[in-house]
């Protein structure tokens, strides 16, 4: 049952989505900071950290929110079935 | 006889044909082709040499052999073409197109089919068929004519013949084959001497007995094997060779035989098979027929043209040996020396026999019967004193035979008469009286009946077999008592011849003198012999008597034979004195004449003497030449004297003739009284014999009427008896019955009301005893029923305790306690009581189920370690730092000392971090105290308590569930134990 989480699993999901989402970010962060560094800046090295900074801060930054917003819905959408449907 | 005569025509017939145009004799002749050559060509040679037709020399053998064989393989021929043809048209129709005569004879032969006798086609298929022994052959010929002899007698004596014939016909195919050729052969030569005694019979019976005796012997000898079929068999022989002879006689020329055999029609021969046999059949069936209705001759009369002998004879003959089989067949007892001595007198008093002796065995006269048949039984050892006479012992044996032949049928017919006879009183009887077994009685009475009957019949036999003795000898003693008259009658003629002077010279004197003697010496033996016979007479009349007595002693009544026998008793008893009393007279008067004589010698001697004295020296009757003077005169004067005394002697006498007279007379008188006494003694006890007689016959008819009389008017009373007897039980029943009844029904009621007033009290204990048992149902059903509700609660609570126990993991223990609710909710009814305490199981717990306390253990150890990480959060939340920080708290938190600590009596809910709460949650948990762990868990605040809040809810619906449950058993187990009463 992935919709009903018990309540001591939600820290543990929390924590989860947090590392996801912040290591996506800090992904993309690094990959527009190479791009930069390498057609901007001439393969200068801080572009890459910059975005990887950016990225990491933002990761930490919805992680905090979602810690703070227990009552914060994380959902889906769901395609509605006709009853009739069935 | 008849099977002999039929035989040797058809071999006459066979050897004669040769060509195949001759008609219809031919059948036999096939016969014989078609048992084959190969068979008996030596056999029939010889048969042919015992017939006369070839050439008897064993030199011309080969010569007559190969004739044979020629004529034999032409009959053949001509015989299997004739049956081919009669099975085939075409084959019929090409031989009449192809060889000459052919239609003519096949016609003759075949179209002919319905008339021609059995023997013919049918015979020939027969011998076909049989090829393997000509004697089995032989049997069946005469057996197929059998059915057809007579349609019109009855079917028993058909059986019977059929049985003879049967029987005859083994014999003959037992004995015939072997001997007949070598009689014929050897009689051939000689026959006349053979046959002379054939038609001889009935002059010389001893001498042909004799002469018969070697053939009777060659037959017994070739035949004696014992058995009684060979008997027969003998009786056959004995009469076969008789006949046959004769046709084989070679004086006949061949031709002329065969017309003569071929001339007669093919009924003939049956007809006089048919008689005999009949005439033996009706020997047997005991009814008289004395002559046969048809005189035929067995054996065509033109073929013995130098035979004398007139058919009626030759019948007699016939149905003698007919009967002479017949009683041979019916007996199973060899034939006895008379039956096969075939002389005529026998045969004809073998042929009377049965008639005289059937005559009384009619249908109403079964004793008559039965006392034949045991006569005859009994007869057959008696007669040792008659064998003394040969011709006694004849005559005694014939009509023992007759009566042995007769006994079984005699024994049987008496049976069932007297079973008819008896059969329809008792059955009236029976119908009269039905409280007796009707079967025992007639049973028994005819036991007893029967037993009397053979009684009788013994007595009578024996009465009979003395009076047949006594007559016999009464006969005999009769006629030597005639015998004896007479004689002495002659000798009184001869003496009364030979005295008369003038009759003749002295020479014819001296003849009739020694006829005088001579029949003198007769007189004697004549009387002595007869006097030996009347004496014999006198015994055996005496014996007669004394039996006859007895017999009348000894039977409860006279019986009709007794009476006729004591009847003839007498007259032959009559006679005997009257032949006795003629003797006597006889005697008488030859004394009167003896007397005389001896006067007239007397006479003689005294005149002799006077002359003698007158003249010495004339010697009376021995002159010679002529007398002297002297003497003549001394003669005459003698002779003058002589006169005048005569004369004065006459004088004298006529003067004493009246008193002699008058002696003479008074002597005459006497002895005519004298004669005149005895007979009137003799008549007076024929009279007294008759009156006695008619007096017993009449004493013994009025005690059969008044037996009969007796009876009926038993029978009648009996009957009477038995219709009062009834009308008595009738009434008594009737009397009997109601009376009953009204006993019955008085004490029916009695009954009936008894029976209702035990029915009523038997009732109510039963209603009681129903109205207990549906209480104790009642209880039982509430038992049953907290029973089902304990069990369903405690089915609950244990589903609470335990949950999914075939779970693998501690989630999947939950189980939905719907059913088991609804069970309970079942069990409990409509009890409002366990209605509110179903009401109170959360709707939760029923959907989903509750976890049992081990999950929740489990669950809890999780919760707690997650809870101790985020210890320091409160209800404001943190910053994901202070999560970290929370957390490196919790690794570095060690609880050893404070894990699972029991908490004290008194607990200040202010001091108590999430650590201790914690720890006393699992201290409770851990002894199982699930309220108060959920208990301490609610205490937690901030994060923790977030955690914690899941765990705390599903303890909470753990708990109120299990508490429903508790008090559900509880519940349940208070209604059990109300209802244990």
């Amino acid at each position: 049952m992935a919709a009903e989480v018990r309540s001591e699993d939600e820290l543990g999901k929390k924590w989860d989505r947090c590392l996801a989402d912040t290591i996506v970010k800090m992904g993309g962060g690094l990959a527009v900071g190479v791009v930069f560094s390498v057609f901007l800046f001439k393969r200068r090295p801080w572009p890459v950290a910059f975005g990887t900074g950016v990225g990491l801060g933002m990761g930490y930054s919805n992680c905090q929110h979602d810690f703070r917003s227990p009552n914060l819905l994380h959902g889906t959408f769901v395609k509605k079935i006709e009853k009739g449907e069935k | 006889m008849w099977r002999a005569s039929r035989r040797v025509p058809s071999k006459i017939k066979c050897l004669g044909q040769g060509r195949p145009t001759s008609g219809r004799p031919q059948h036999p002749c096939r016969n014989y082709a078609e048992e084959g050559a190969d068979k008996s060509a030596k056999a029939a040679q010889a048969r042919l040499q015992a017939v006369g037709t070839l050439p008897t020399e064993t030199s011309s053998g080969g010569v007559a052999k190969t004739v044979l064989t020629a004529t034999l393989a032409v009959g053949a021929g001509v015989g299997g073409l004739t049956v081919y043809a009669k099975t085939s048209p075409e084959f019929r129709k090409t031989l009449e197109g192809n060889v000459p005569y052919a239609r003519e004879y096949l016609r003759a032969v075949l179209d002919r089919g319905p008339k021609m006798p059995d023997l013919g086609l049918g015979g020939v298929v027969d011998k076909a068929k049989g090829m393997v022994g000509m004697g089995k052959k032989k049997e069946e010929q005469p057996g197929s004519f059998l059915p057809k002899l007579s349609q019109s007698k009855s079917d028993e004596e058909e059986k019977q013949r059929k049985a003879a014939a049967d029987t005859a016909a083994q014999a003959i195919a037992y004995g015939v084959d072997q001997p007949y050729p070598a009689e014929a052969r050897e009689s051939s030569p000689t026959p006349p001497v053979k046959y002379i005694p054939t038609y001889e019979r009935g002059k010389e019976k001893d001498e042909e007995s004799s002469s018969i005796a070697p053939l009777e012997e060659v037959g017994e000898t070739s035949t004696s094997l014992g058995a009684q079929k060979l008997e027969e068999a003998s009786t056959e022989e004995t009469a076969k060779p008789v006949t046959t002879i004769p046709e084989a006689a070679p004086v006949q020329p061949l031709p002329v035989e065969e017309s003569e055999v071929a001339a007669p029609t093919d009924d003939k021969p049956r007809e006089i098979l048919a008689e005999p046999i009949a005439f033996g059949v009706a020997a047997i069936m005991g009814r008289p027929q004395t002559t046969p209705k048809k005189p035929v001759p067995e054996a065509p009369p033109g073929q013995l043209p130098d035979e004398k002998t007139p058919a009626p004879e030759k019948m007699d003959q016939s149905a003698a040996e007919a009967v002479a089989f017949a009683v041979s067949v019916g007996t199973d007892e060899p034939m006895p020396v008379a039956a096969k001595e075939p002389s005529a007198a026998h045969r004809e008093s073998a042929v009377k026999a049965p008639a005289k002796e059937k005559k009384p065995v009619g249908v109403e006269k079964p004793e008559v019967t039965a006392a034949a048949a045991i006569a005859a039984s009994m007869d057959e050892p008696m007669p040792p004193e008659s064998k003394s006479e040969p011709k006694a012992k004849k005559a005694e044996e014939k009509p023992a035979t007759k009566k042995k032949a007769m006994k079984e049928k005699a024994e049987d017919t008496a049976a069932a008469a007297v079973a008819a006879a008896l059969d329809q009183p008792f059955a009236t009887e029976a119908r009269e009286t039905p409280m007796r077994t009707p079967e025992e009685v007639q049973a028994k009475l005819l036991e007893k009946e029967i037993d009397d009957l053979a009684e009788r019949a013994a007595t009578v036999a024996i009465i009979q077999h003395e009076l047949e003795d006594l007559k016999r000898t009464a006969t005999s003693a009769i006629h030597a008592q005639e015998e004896a008259a007479h004689a002495t009658k002659m000798h009184s003629e001869q003496i009364k011849h030979a005295m008369d002077e003038d009759s003749s010279g002295p020479l014819g004197k001296e003849e009739q003198w020694q006829a005088v003697t001579g029949a003198k010496e007769a007189k004697v033996d004549a009387l002595k012999l007869a006097e030996a016979s009347a004496t014999a007479a006198r015994e055996n009349l005496e014996k007669a008597r004394a039996v006859i007595k007895e017999g009348k002693s000894s039977l409860s009544e006279p019986d009709q034979e007794i009476l006729v026998a004591e009847e003839e008793l007498g007259k032959l008893a009559y006679e005997l004195e009257t032949a006795v009393g003629k003797v006597s007279k006889a005697q008488a008067d030859a004394q009167v004449m003896q007397e005389y004589q001896d006067l007239v010698e007397q006479g003689r001697k005294q005149f002799k003497k006077e002359l003698e004295s007158i003249m010495p020296d004339v010697r009376l009757g021995g002159w010679r030449g002529k007398l002297s003077e002297d003497e003549l005169n001394s003669l005459i004067a003698h002779a003058h004297r002589r006169i005048e005394q005569l004369q004065s002697q006459l004088a004298e006498q006529q003067l004493l003739e009246k008193s002699r007279m008058d002696d003479a007379l008074a002597r005459q008188r006497t002895e005519d009284e004298k004669e005149a006494l005895a007979l009137l003694k003799r008549e007076l006890e024929r009279q007294k014999q008759e009156l006695a007689l008619a007096q017993d016959l009449r004493i013994a008819q009025a005690r059969d009427q008044y037996e009969t009389e007796m009876r009926t008017q038993l029978r009648r009373q009996a009957a009477a008896h038995s219709e009062h007897l009834q009308d008595v039980l009738r009434v008594q029943e009737q009397e009997l019955g109601s009376k009953h009844q009204t006993e019955m029904h008085d004490a029916l009621m009695d009954e009936r009301d008894r029976y209702q007033v035990k029915l009523n009290e038997a009732m109510a204990r039963l209603r009681g005893v129903e109205a207990a048992i549906e209480g104790r149902a009642d209880i039982e059903r509430e038992a049953r029923k907290a029973q089902e509700l304990l069990i369903a609660c405690e089915t609950l609570k244990r589903l609470i305790n335990t949950g999914n126990e075939e779970a693998t993991s501690w989630e999947e223990r939950r189980v939905p306690l719907s059913r088991e609710v609804n069970t309970v909710k079942e069990a409990a009814g409509d009890s409002k009581f366990f209605q509110t305490l179903l009401d109170s199981v959360p709707p939760q717990a029923m959907e989903a189920g509750v976890f049992p306390e081990d999950s929740l253990r489990q669950r809890f150890l999780r919760v707690k370690r997650v809870c101790r990480r985020v210890a320091m959060i409160d209800e404001t939340g943190g910053t994901l730092f202070q999560f970290f920080v929370s957390y490196l708290q919790s690794l570095l938190l060690v609880d050893a000392g404070r894990r699972s600590l029991p908490p004290g009596k008194e607990v200040d809910p202010k001091k108590l971090d999430t650590f201790t709460l914690l720890s006393y949650a699992e201290h409770s948990l851990e002894n199982g105290d699930l309220e108060q762990a959920a208990r301490f868990m609610n205490q937690l605040k901030g994060e923790p308590r977030k955690v914690a809040s899941d765990w705390l809810e599903e303890a909470r619906l753990t708990l109120e569930a299990r508490q429903a449950a508790q008090a559900l058993a509880a519940a349940a187990a208070a209604v059990g134990l109300g209802t244990l009463v």
